[in-house]
């Protein structure tokens, strides 16, 4: 099995992460009342 | 300009509850404190929004660009950021940002969760090679004093193993920590005064850690 290859530099490092996330009609809001319905 | 990273790839370990509390400590001691949410679940965002004093701010970064971001930010005193979720870019960028400070990894006391806390111990070592980046383990939710000798030796091997210190303050589970977020307070302002203890016992331990990278 080939070793995996340690990346040469920061921006390299932070691009092998394994994963990538995504963060976040009936219109429907305060921006504290989002929070809170937001409030998972 | 100081800053603490708190990361862990296992969700559920209290992140989001130890950051909030965390810039509530800061925020209390007169500090200007500056709360980046790193976490897709936008907890600490949730935090400040439902917070009455304004003495934290709060932004959330959703891009891997949180390690260069921080030096722009040297007009607060203290930067709490909350990096939760699992290997992302954006994890991944938060880790590196602890080189301007510190990186705190909480963990539950049992050896399934601190093995699972390997995960996060291999992103930092690979991060080292680019920075150095004072690491420090944290026991969190212990339930009964009893349990978290068993899991001691798991994490006293993985601590040797990734070159990180295991602190000495335990914070328990407790209602108060559970529902600080939600309400928007910290636990030391709060009436559990063993929470109180808890997070004042962890505010010390830090700001020491933190004066000491300064000498």
């Amino acid at each position: 099995m080939a070793i995996p290859r340690k990346p040469k530099d920061v921006d390299e490092f932070i691009k092998t992460a394994k994963v990538e996330e995504k963060h976040s009609p009936k219109k429907f809001l305060p921006y504290d009342l989002w929070m809170k319905l937001k409030m998972v | 300009m100081q800053t603490i990273v708190v990361a862990n790839q296992k969700g559920g370990v209290g992140k989001s509850t130890i950051a909030c509390n965390l810039a509530v400590a800061f925020a209390l001691d007169q500090k200007s404190v500056l709360l980046i949410d790193a976490d897709t679940q936008e907890s600490a965002l949730g935090f400040r929004a439902v917070r009455e004093k304004d003495d934290i701010k709060a932004i959330a970064i959703t891009k891997p660009t949180i390690h260069k971001d921080i030096p722009g930010f040297g007009n607060f005193d203290v930067i709490v950021v909350d990096a939760g979720g699992r290997d992302s870019s954006v994890f991944r960028s938060a880790i590196m940002a602890a080189s301007y400070g510190i990186l705190l990894i909480p963990t539950l006391p049992s050896v399934y969760d601190i093995w699972a806390t390997e995960d996060t111990l291999k992103v930092l070592k690979d991060a080292r090679a680019f920075a150095d980046i004072p690491s420090y383990l944290l026991i969190n939710q212990v339930i009964r004093a009893n349990i978290v000798k068993e899991a001691e030796e798991s994490l006293n091997e993985l601590a040797q193993q990734y070159e990180v210190d295991i602190l000495k303050t335990r914070l328990f589970s407790r209602v108060a920590f559970r529902n600080s977020v939600k309400e928007g307070k910290g636990v030391l302002e709060m009436n559990d005064p063993k929470a109180k203890n808890e997070m004042a016992s962890l505010y010390e331990e830090i700001k020491e850690k933190l004066l000491s990278l300064v000498k």
